[in-house]
């Protein structure tokens, strides 16, 4: 199935697919999948474009904070990492400004769509 | 003379290279009879024979490697030639003589040519006798250690010591200075005698930065033996083949017509039909014969490519005793062919096998691109045979175009359901060395030894694939189910 999504000013086209109960997923030239559990994940809110705010898209551990609160941030600074079926996933942030809060800690277990970290964008 | 009138070819392979071959026959106004295991009906090939026939269970001994059941299954299909294809008993001469024995025509060399031409000692011993440059080495009966040490000497580090009777990596040590020759020889012995059966061993020298270039051959049925230029296959891991490519970037004009006129006169010499390869190592500008492949060999597509040629049916009119090739063809290699092979495995986890059902299967056609395959959606990609489900083979008028066009095909290919190596494969199209065309065989080894390293997704990826784990929900899927349970065949042969 061929499925369109939107994403900052682009609208990007997909092909996926479950096969035997796993999301199969191709765009922009590469091949994903999503192992079952994962692909049950309720869809994680307020992941907003321009967000100033850092949610966990799935349930896992958090392995990597990179940046605290004070630090100065570009757009596309990896903030935290995170863990899941193995897998590590960079949450990055996508607005230039200062880190206000990091509610995490490391190796927490998080839930999806937990406030992971607030930025203050710069103006 | 045999008859030679072929109405119904048989087909003693699977996967992609038996759709191959009833492509050709189909052209050729052929009936193909299909001699496939119990495991193998949700395949594309089952589904394009005119006839199936089951010869054995899920297990190749069982099947693809029954002499009996294929020359059965053969006959039982009424055909009246058969192609082996590659792998399985495509190089066993008894098989061969068997076929002949019961009146099938063998699409492949003789028998006799086969023996002469496969077997590694017997072509050393003719290769010899024509002085043809071999890896020098040390291959007698004399086997004292102390010896062997002086051998190893004579021949210059690094020296490997190979198991006489032995093969698929067993008994065999690179020896690397006088100080570890002893050791590793009296191992490599012991290794041959409990492996075997003999400990006889014999040296060669290794050479550690060697490209593998092999010539394509061709004997016609009025004996004249050519050949269709070179491949190169250094993109090996554990001595599997990963990336052909015709010609070879690294050998130049006078090389290749020495290379081509050593592979002529050996096939002439054990008077060869049909298609052929010898395979040569080349290193510091000395190339040396390393062995002959008596069958179609899986990158035959990038000598078709650039030779414009259809190898397939040049060994079925061969066995018709029909002229191979159109004579007014000129046999000029034009522009460069790469192909890669698709492998059902897990590129991130260090290439274990993946098996599975297949969903969604997409190949992006286009000009100088070509497709072979022998699953497409819904079929079952088996743990029971080697993990190659498809080649994508590319033209372009240069290796660079050629490359780009690799890149592309692959990134636009889309399989789903099993893992495979194409990021693996895209890797390796965009490595410095590759690019260059400087790689040896001991390219993977040195820079992709483990596999990829998995990426995060980016941000855009991991919000679009958030966004398709709430948009495909499993009520709008729809989901594939296996075909293996549902056949008839199933139920008849299991």
């Amino acid at each position: 199935m061929k499925y369109f999504i939107d994403f900052k000013s682009e609208t990007i086209e997909v092909q996926a697919e479950y096969v035997k109960g796993k999301l199969w997923a191709h765009f922009e030239g590469k091949t994903f999948c999503i192992e079952p559990n994962e692909a049950s994940f309720k869809k994680s809110k307020n992941q907003s474009l321009n967000s100033n705010q850092i949610f966990s898209p799935m349930p896992g551990k958090i392995i990597k904070i990179l940046k605290q609160a004070g630090d100065d941030v570009l757009a596309g600074d990896t903030v935290i990492v995170m863990e899941a079926m193995k897998m590590e996933y960079s949450l990055k942030t996508n607005i230039p400004g200062k880190i206000e809060k990091v509610l995490v800690t490391l190796n927490e277990q998080v839930s999806v769509g937990k406030l992971l970290a607030a930025i203050k964008a710069s103006t | 003379m045999l008859n030679s009138e072929i109405k119904t070819v048989a087909i003693a392979n699977r996967g992609e290279v038996a759709t191959r071959i009833i492509r050709a026959c189909q052209e050729l106004g052929l009936k193909t009879v299909l001699l496939h295991s119990s495991a193998d009906i949700a395949t594309r090939a089952y589904r394009l024979a005119d006839k199936k026939i089951c010869i054995g269970g899920s297990s190749s001994a069982d099947s693809y490697l029954n002499i009996e059941a294929n020359i059965q299954g053969a006959k039982a299909g009424g055909a009246d030639a058969l192609h082996p294809g590659f792998g399985f008993l495509s190089e066993n001469s008894n098989f061969a003589q068997r076929c002949l024995d019961a009146g099938i025509i063998f699409i492949g060399p003789t028998p006799q040519a086969m023996n002469l031409l496969g077997d590694k000692m017997n072509c050393k011993v003719l290769a010899k006798k024509l002085g043809l440059p071999l890896i020098p080495g040390f291959e007698e009966d004399q086997q004292d250690v102390s010896f062997l040490i002086k051998k190893c000497e004579e021949i210059g580090f690094p020296v490997i010591v190979k198991a006489a009777a032995g093969g698929g990596g067993r008994g065999m040590k690179v020896i690397r200075s006088s100080s570890e020759a002893k050791e590793l020889i009296e191992s490599a012995q012991r290794e041959a005698q409990s492996a075997f059966g003999s400990s006889k061993v014999f040296l060669e020298k290794y050479l550690d930065r060697a490209k593998h270039i092999e010539f394509q051959i061709f004997g016609d049925c009025t004996g004249k033996v050519v050949h269709l230029f070179e491949r190169e296959c250094s993109v090996q891991r554990r001595h599997q083949k990963i990336i052909e490519e015709a010609l070879s970037p690294s050998i130049n004009s006078e090389t290749r017509r020495k290379m081509g006129e050593c592979a002529v006169s050996l096939a002439q010499a054990a008077k060869y039909t049909g298609a052929g390869t010898v395979e040569f190592l080349i290193q510091d500008n000395n190339f040396y014969l390393l062995e002959v492949n008596t069958r179609l060999q899986v990158e035959h597509p990038v000598t078709e490519l650039v030779v414009g040629v259809d190898l397939v049916k040049a060994q079925i009119l061969t066995a018709m005793n029909k002229p191979a090739f159109d004579e007014n063809l000129p046999m000029t290699p034009r522009g460069h062919s790469i192909e890669c092979r698709i492998y059902a495995e897990n590129s991130y986890l260090g290439g274990v096998p993946s098996t599975g059902l297949l969903g969604q299967v997409f190949w992006p056609e286009g000009p100088g691109r070509r497709f072979e395959y022998g699953f497409e959606k819904d079929d079952e990609v088996t743990s029971f045979y080697d993990s190659m489900i498809a080649k994508v083979i590319v033209w372009d008028e240069n290796r660079i175009r050629a490359i780009q066009k690799m890149k592309r095909v692959l990134a636009d290919s889309v399989i789903f359901g099993v893992h495979t190596n194409i990021p693996y494969l895209q890797e390796i199209l965009s490595h410095p060395d590759f690019i260059d065309g400087t790689f040896t065989t001991r390219f993977i080894d040195k820079f992709f030894p483990n596999g990829l390293e998995k990426n995060n997704p980016s941000e855009k990826e991991a919000f679009i694939l958030e966004k398709l784990k709430v948009t495909v929900t499993k009520n709008d899927q729809t989901e594939a189910t296996s075909k293996m349970q549902a056949s008839p065949w199933f139920h008849n042969w299991s």
